[in-house]
């Protein structure tokens, strides 16, 4: 195999900006997720806020032609899906988990439904993902600029975003007020927080980032809607929080390497043969999931702490003991 | 994360003060619940009504067409069959408060250790393979479990996550055995052979259901008497409501937990065998449709009881039954009936929910 | 207690159905299908006739007319064919699942066939069966299923409906253990397009690098990728192919990587076989300027400047012999309908602009398309490691 062409000098840049195409979607997700499990509330309808994100992207930049009125949509998308699972989970406070799952398939089949419904089998015209924008002067840099300041805007979003929720986690009272909802719920009721409502926004943040990773896909990088366009990374987001530890970058440094892993695996078995590759592709294929358990074993092994919400997943009821 | 065992606590707050208050507001309560429960047929009704069709025709014929004969009921329960023995294992899990999120990573190694196994095993008698073949699917999910269960207890590594990419791993280890080493050598396809017949599940009689329900229905009272009557009930049901007074009292937590994912593995593995052996015939890369999703809803839904778990996933059945009975009838897209089917869900549980409100 | 509240919710659900249930359990029940639903449908359909498809919005004139010809064709017309097609994807995918869909579509307005549609049907073997045995009970004449993963729910349900044919796309040609005298394995025949477009690509590629991806290393894939590789090699005899494997139908933007990966380690016109992955693929060509091919069905509005030609997928041709075929009593096991009987072609983008093919590839390609199509040039077909 040719290992020059994966890991050679000319193949580093490419590779690394493959890397942040695959983290981006998946790791503005996580990133959410991760605000809204620090909020108690698990939330496992990611993939369909990603989803309906998407589609809410596609729809408004197809009928306006507006890529960034595309993105606002996607956001609104995403969070149409929190709005629902705020209803259930905290208003009504029914099992988030079926909540979470049952949104994903309400998702999937309301963006499929509605895809064929509006257009029909004439394909409706596809459009230009939003173009790159690179940063003067620091862009041209040799090497390293074209990765860091040369991509597209929503990059550059993904990244403001997501150190903001690192942010506002760690620096704000809305965090503290997050971070007190999802560790002793009823102490922060006592302390005169409204925990519904502190959880109901967090959902709906992690729903306008997940729209906004759906977005991503469809305005970002394809241009076109597909059915099923996230294809999992949902699921995967949610895996990430958990291999972040809870924390905004550990997990956001975790979709990179998920999606290092994913650029490298694509690379491999291309340079390796393919289909008369000795290693069967099934295994590159399994590569990021089987790098991040690994990663996880070890990071877990070494911590001591256990950064877990401790009311994660619990409905909060005032007067009633909650753990 | 919590979960709905503990729901004598959540709930204790609100009790009525007197009789006829409480009578009042458990009626109260019901009628909301049947609100709920009207809510998800007017809104299905809606969406059924915006894709063309007509929406109370459209409920006769999922009715009718999903227990209105012997053979209809028996595509209900050929649907119950996998999320009823998945649902159970979870059940156990939930119970213990151990998010098993791989159910269908461990049903499909299930399904690829005893399809192995039932391939290349020199056995003649059905009576033999069946339940050989099952225990080898139980041992391979049961050992897919395992590793969730000991990098839980070893590492403290969350089970979710392990579970859940674990998934993924299965996935792929099935698709490149079918693909290469148990590849029909004959065929063209990347799939296994078909089965030997002895290794192949005679229907129930009088019904088109095959066998494997009954395992599935059989093991229900056994679960609900571990959960009620052991000592392995009684340390899972403990440590579900507190894990650290479990350890307290002397319970090897870790032990238990890479028990109790043993346990809803080797289920999902069973269910995994039982699916090759009954429907599927073969492997693929296509056993599984994401049971191992939907039986957490199960057994959710259930809250975690076995014979709820037995009613849930006859409803699932159902109303999966009944999405394509009103797709041929009412031309209703397959997709919306899934819309349809997730807003029941949801909307039962808010009927759940409030018919318990005020007790 | 509450499990007595949920017990109570859900078996109140369960009598519901079986009361409903026994009103139609005589209807359901009766051993004739065919004059049940003469007797039955009509009521029950006449709300849905204004809307037949789940597609309306597009509904083509032609359509429209058979709609109204409905409650006629209730009666059962001795030379209308009742078809139901399984799709397990959506039927306005631009790929495998519209080419089939418009292909059905076709005969139905054209009059031979009365159609039902399950688009994103389920592929697992249980429910391929509850889709397709609730067709067969109804007594619908042909039930095709347009995926590999068809057949074999289809060899162990077909027994039990000795009346009905079935039909899957397994391209065996004898060899997947799925027989019967009610089945027929229908081929895809997309080497022969794939070894076409592939002589194209030889005159375009400047590196002689050709990039593949697909969705699973299944024959159709192998051969399509393959055959691709032996035309290039027909003008370009160094040329050399780079694989990614997906393991997903659906993952696009995983494709368009792929392709990208495969570009920076120098390949410049690109084949896919999946629909998926073939937007994937078409979109990073689109932006990097290089030259790629639809799979299936007619691509070129993804990308007008950068889609060379499409393998577009006449499959209407295969499901049309099968149903005169139905008609006169002569189900086949195997239908194969090739270049030569027009089930395939090479479609041509006008507005292609990226490369240029050169005029030698362009001589050989009108050469050996003739060929093909008159039958005296065989493309091999290499489903497998060991051809």
């Amino acid at each position: 195999m040719n290992w020059g062409a994966v890991f050679g000098a000319a193949a580093i840049i490419p590779l690394l900006n493959a890397s942040i195409r695959l983290a981006v979607p998946t790791g503005l997700a996580a990133v959410g997720e991760s605000l809204c499990q620090r909020a108690g509330v698990l939330n496992l309808s990611l993939e369909g806020m990603m989803l309906s994100g998407a589609y809410a992207a596609f729809l408004a930049t197809h009928y306006s032609g507006q890529p960034w009125l595309g993105v606002a949509a996607g956001v609104g998308g995403g969070m149409f899906i929190g709005v629902l699972m705020a209803l259930f989970s905290v208003t009504l406070k029914t099992e988030q988990v079926i909540n979470g799952i049952a949104l994903v398939l309400l998702a999937s089949g309301l963006t499929s439904f509605l895809h064929v419904r509006l257009f029909g089998v004439t394909a409706p015209e596809r459009f230009d993902p939003m173009a790159k924008l690179e940063i003067p002067l620091l862009g041209a840099i040799p090497g390293m600029g074209s990765v860091v300041f040369d991509q597209s805007p929503l990059v550059y979003l993904a990244v403001v975003l997501i150190v903001g929720v690192w942010w506002v986690l760690k620096h704000t009272r809305f965090g503290l007020a997050v971070r007190a909802a999802g560790d002793r719920p009823g102490a922060a009721d006592a302390a005169g927080i409204n925990v519904d409502r502190v959880r109901a926004a967090a959902i709906l943040a992690s729903g306008a980032m997940a729209g906004l990773g759906g977005a991503v896909l469809v305005v970002g990088q394809l241009g076109l809607f597909t059915q099923n366009v996230t294809a999992g990374r949902g699921w995967v987001a949610i895996a990430l929080v958990i291999f972040g530890r809870w924390s905004p970058l550990r997990v956001a440094a975790g979709a990179f390497l998920f999606g290092f892993t994913d650029a490298l695996q694509l690379r491999i078995q291309s340079a390796s043969g393919g289909i008369e590759s000795d290693v069967p592709f099934e295994f590159f294929q399994a590569l990021p999931y089987l790098v991040t358990i690994v990663v996880v074993v070890v990071a877990t092994a070494r911590a001591r702490d256990d950064a877990q919400p401790e009311a994660l997943g619990v409905p909060y009821i005032r007067g009633a003991r909650s753990s | 994360m919590d979960a709905p065992s503990t729901p004598g606590q959540r709930d204790r707050g609100s009790v009525a003060a007197g009789p006829t208050l409480r009578w009042r507001a458990r009626l109260n309560s019901l009628g909301l619940s049947a609100a709920a429960i009207a809510a998800a047929f007017l809104l299905g009704g809606v969406l059924l009504a915006l894709a063309g069709a007509n929406p109370i025709q459209a409920y006769v014929d999922m009715l009718s067409g999903t227990f209105g004969s012997r053979f209809d009921l028996s595509l209900v329960l050929v649907e119950t069959a996998p999320l009823l023995l998945i649902g159970l294992g979870l059940a156990v899990a939930f119970r213990a408060r151990v998010w098993n999120i791989g159910a269908e990573g461990q049903l499909l190694m299930g399904a690829l250790g005893g399809g192995a196994f039932a391939l290349y095993a020199p056995i003649s008698s059905r009576a033999v393979m069946i339940p050989a073949a099952c225990l080898a699917g139980a041992l391979a999910g049961g050992a897919w479990g395992w590793v969730v269960g000991f990098l839980r207890a070893r590492w403290s590594v969350n089970e979710v996550i392990s579970s859940l990419l674990l998934n993924y791993v299965a996935l792929r280890i099935l698709e490149y055995t079918i693909r290469k080493p148990l590849r029909d050598p004959v065929g063209f396809q990347p799939v296994s052979e078909t089965l030997p017949d002895a290794a192949r599940l005679p229907d129930i009689p009088g019904l088109r259901t095959h066998i494997g329900l009954l395992v599935g229905l059989g093991l229900i009272p056994v679960v609900a008497y571990v959960m009620r009557r052991t000592p392995f009930g009684f340390h899972t049901r403990m440590m579900g409501l507190n894990r650290d007074a479990t350890e307290a009292a002397g319970v090897r937590t870790g032990r238990l937990i890479t028990a109790v994912m043993v346990v809803s593995g080797a289920l999902a593995g069973m269910a995994g065998i039982l699916q090759v052996m009954g429907p599927e015939s073969r492997l693929t890369g296509n056993i599984s449709p994401g049971f191992g999703f939907t039986a957490i809803i199960v057994a959710l839904v259930a809250r975690m009881r076995p014979t709820g778990v037995l009613l849930a996933s006859v409803l699932i059945g159902a109303l999966t039954l009944g999405g394509d009975v009103i797709q041929r009838t009412q031309q209703v897209p397959r997709v919306l009936t899934i819309v349809i089917q997730a807003l029941f869900v949801l909307l039962i549980l808010v009927a759940d929910k409030l018919a318990r409100r005020n007790r | 207690m509450t499990k007595r509240r949920i017990v109570a919710l859900l078996a109140v659900f369960v009598l519901l159905a079986s009361a409903c249930g026994d009103d139609e359990s005589d209807s359901e029940a009766a051993p004739e299908p065919t004059t049940a639903a003469a007797a039955e449908e009509p009521a029950a359909e006449e709300p849905a006739a204004e809307d037949p498809e789940p597609e309306p919005a597009t509904e083509e004139p032609a359509a429209e007319d058979s709609g109204t010809d409905e409650p006629a064709a209730e009666e059962p017309v001795a030379d209308k064919v009742s078809v139901a097609i399984l799709l397990p994807c959506a039927l306005n995918d631009l790929s495998w699942c519209q080419a089939a869909y418009e292909g059905v579509k076709q005969l139905e307005s054209e009059g031979l066939i009365d159609l039902q549609v399950v688009d994103d049907a389920p592929f697992d073997a249980q429910g391929a069966t509850r889709v397709m045995s609730g067709f067969a009970e109804e007594g619908v004449q042909l039930v095709i299923g347009h995926s590999f993963d068809y057949g074999a729910p289809i060899h162990e349900m077909a027994p039990d409906y000795p009346d009905v044919k079935f039909a899957w796309q397994g391209s065996c040609g004898g060899f997947c253990g799925v027989e019967g005298p009610n089945i027929a394995d229908y081929f895809m025949p997309m080497h022969e397009p794939a070894y076409l477009s592939g002589i194209l690509a030889g005159g375009i590629t400047e590196s002689g690098i050709i990039g593949a991806n697909a969705g699973y290393d299944i024959p159709v894939c192998r051969a399509t990728v393959e055959a691709f590789l032996l035309g290039a090699q027909e003008v370009r005899p160094d040329a050399t192919r780079l694989d990614a494997f997906l393991g997903s139908w659906v993952d696009a933007a995983l494709g368009k990587e792929a392709t990208a990966a495969q570009a920076e380690q120098g390949a410049d016109v690109f084949v896919a076989c999946g629909n998926a992955g073939s937007f994937g693929m078409i979109q990073a060509a689109r932006e990097q300027g290089l030259s790629a091919f639809g799979y299936v069905y007619d691509e070129s509005s993804l990308a007008p400047d950068n889609v060379v030609a499409s393998m577009s997928w006449q499959i209407g041709e295969t499901y049309r012999q099968m149903v005169s075929d139905i008609a006169a009593d002569a189900y086949q096991p195997f239908y194969d309908v090739l270049m030569s009987d027009g089930g395939f072609e090479v479609q041509m983008n006008p507005d292609y602009s990226a490369g240029t093919v050169s005029a030698e590839a362009m001589d050989l390609y009108e050469t050996r398309l003739q060929e093909v199509i008159d039958g005296t040039f065989e493309v091999p077909f290499i489903g497998s490691a060991d051809g």
